[in-house]
């Protein structure tokens, strides 16, 4: 197959998945997780003033760390499915260049004959 | 468009289909979270890899049986694949063990035994390389069968190995139905794809080989 | 009935070679106890107090010494054979192959043995595993060491009936022969596991523990002692 086309289907794969991993996956934190968050974070601190105020502080902080914590999975996530696609596209790279050059060596060889007949 | 060429393309846009299932259909399992969606093409390339080793256990015996280069290239040629997509399972299978169990390399039956086998393989390719042109047919399909053979044993036993006495096997997840169907659109195209890696890798396997009658035959023109 | 007489010549054949000069023997005994004093000097002076640890030490010292000394014979056995094409001579006059292989299974597997009956009870003295085994073991010593052989006879039978198809292919390789063991090795993962479960068992209760490792030995030394019997055909002839 022609080496140009392979390019274009790898950078597009890139491109799609990139896409996808980017914008489909929305943050992924409900409703629960944050309350479960708050009141571990309430527990914690201990503090006993000003509660809206604190929640508010508290929710913000809880917030951030699911952030980091997702950040942190998708960095898994990310470096799973680059290498995934990087081995494939490697060997597939391989395999075109191999054939290229096979494919040059069996023309110049023929054409040698050729010649000399 | 060639069949290759053809099974090629299918296999790319099936990749894409099962990249969009794996990321916005399936939905979001709740212990390991967004981490989980490395199984799909993990399991899917372990699954592969024991298919290939499978194709060049098959083809070993029918080249002893019928004595044709093509299914001796067939074997080689697998068996190349699914080193290659041991490599896949090899560096997916630690990213996953490290986010869920802290550590980079867990002695999971499944996972011990696919890389016992690919040890195996990379021995016989090694082996094979390092034979004489005449003689490396029969020795490496030799090679090709007694590897697999060892595959039940070697499963079994570290699965005894791991588990003690009581091997368990109900640690299949019961996945839902949106996980399901994205598993299999995902085992379905590393399939297509290592059908399509064969067909190509058996077609440079054959120019290799008419380069060398080619040369052989100048040689004797000289 | 020929068939028999047949394999006791060819088995005759091999062990007078393998004996013919004694340094061969010597050489694996000797290499042996080399690689069981590394191990202890590694490990020691203090061994583990608990007998259960100092099993586990000791079968994986033995394991791992016994999977060396059957790679070195096993490629030396097979460079004599062809060395001045000596296979190709046996083969012209007109022996089955499968005697050939069964022939070669046992004499390599009577070396291997010999070998191991000298070296487990020197290796078990070195890692001192009597002042730790129970008083009830200690009164039925040699029982517990016919026992530990009968095992590792097992596994070794294992190791040959896979290893002389493996180096009967890699010794086509010119002056390649240390390929041999990146093939074996991955091969006898089960058989090293397995002997070495059973050897800690015997040193520690005395028994097996269970059949499931015993039989996983006898399984896998069936299986190849018949699929390898089935193909070695194919390794003489090329």
């Amino acid at each position: 197959m022609h080496k140009g086309l392979w390019i274009t289907v790898l950078i597009v794969f890139g491109l799609v998945f990139g896409l996808f991993l980017f914008s489909q996956i929305p943050v992924a934190i409900t409703q629960d997780e944050v309350s479960i968050a708050v009141s571990d974070a309430i527990a914690e601190t201990n503090a006993q003033v000003d509660e809206m105020e604190v929640e508010q502080l508290v929710t913000q902080k809880a917030v951030g760390k699911l952030e980091a914590r997702q950040k942190k999975r998708l960095k898994f996530l990310v470096s799973a499915y680059f290498i995934i696609w990087l081995i494939f596209s490697l060997y597939a790279l391989h395999l075109a260049k191999m054939q290229n050059q096979l494919r040059k060596r069996i023309e110049q060889l023929h054409d040698g004959l050729q010649g000399k007949e | 468009m060639t069949r290759t060429q053809l099974i090629g393309l299918l296999s790319a846009i099936l990749l894409f289909v099962a990249i969009y299932c794996v990321f916005s259909f399936a939905e979001i399992e709740m212990t390991m979270l967004e981490v989980q969606k490395i199984f799909y093409f993990h399991i899917s390339s372990a699954f592969t890899l024991f298919l290939a080793f499978g194709v060049t256990f098959i083809s070993s015996i029918l080249y002893l049986i019928k004595r044709r280069d093509k299914y001796d290239t067939i074997a080689l040629v697998s068996t190349e694949i699914g080193i290659v997509f041991g490599v896949v399972v090899f560096t997916t299978g630690p990213i996953w063990a490290r986010f869920a169990w802290n550590t980079w390399w867990n002695w999971e039956p499944r996972l011990t035994s696919a890389l016992i086998l690919w040890l195996t393989y990379i021995g016989y390719l090694i082996l094979r390389s390092a034979l004489a042109e005449e003689k490396k047919r029969g020795y490496s399909a030799v090679l090709g069968i007694i590897g697999f053979l060892n595959v039940p044993i070697v499963y079994f036993s570290v699965e005894l190995w791991k588990g003690g006495l009581h091997p368990d096997t109900s640690t299949k997840m019961n996945l839902p139905p949106t996980m399901q169907i994205a598993w299999l659109i995902s085992w379905l195209a590393l399939t297509l794809l290592y059908l399509f890696l064969l067909m190509f890798r058996y077609r440079v396997e054959q120019m290799k080989l008419e380069l060398e009658t080619i040369q052989h035959q100048q040689m004797g023109e000289l | 009935m020929e068939a028999f007489r047949q394999i006791g010549w060819l088995i005759h054949k091999d062990l007078a070679l393998q004996f013919r000069t004694k340094d061969m023997l010597a050489l694996i005994i000797v290499f042996s106890v080399l690689v069981v004093l590394i191990f202890c000097f590694a490990f020691g002076p203090i061994f583990p107090e608990k007998l259960e640890e100092r099993g586990k030490l000791a079968a994986s010292v033995l394991w791992g010494t016994f999977l060396f000394a059957g790679i070195i014979t096993l490629n030396r056995s097979f460079d004599i054979e062809r060395m001045n094409g000596a296979l190709h001579g046996l083969r012209l006059t007109g022996v089955d192959a499968s005697y050939l292989y069964l022939s070669k299974v046992v004499s390599i597997f009577l070396f291997l043995i010999l070998l191991e009956v000298v070296v487990t009870p020197i290796a078990l003295q070195f890692l001192d595993i009597l002042t730790v085994l129970p008083v009830a073991l200690q009164e039925q010593l040699p029982w517990l060491l016919l026992k530990l052989i009968g095992v590792i006879a097992i596994g070794t039978l294992g190791f040959c009936a896979v290893g002389v198809v493996v180096s009967g292919i890699s010794t086509n390789t010119d002056g390649k022969e240390s390929l041999l063991s990146v093939v074996l090795l991955p091969l006898t993962f089960p058989v090293v596991m397995a002997g070495a479960k059973c050897t800690v068992s015997l040193l520690t209760t005395g028994g097996l523990g269970g059949n499931f490792w015993i039989s996983v030995l006898i399984v896998y030394s069936l299986v190849f002692l018949a699929s390898s019997y089935l193909l070695f055909e194919f390794v003489v002839e090329g």
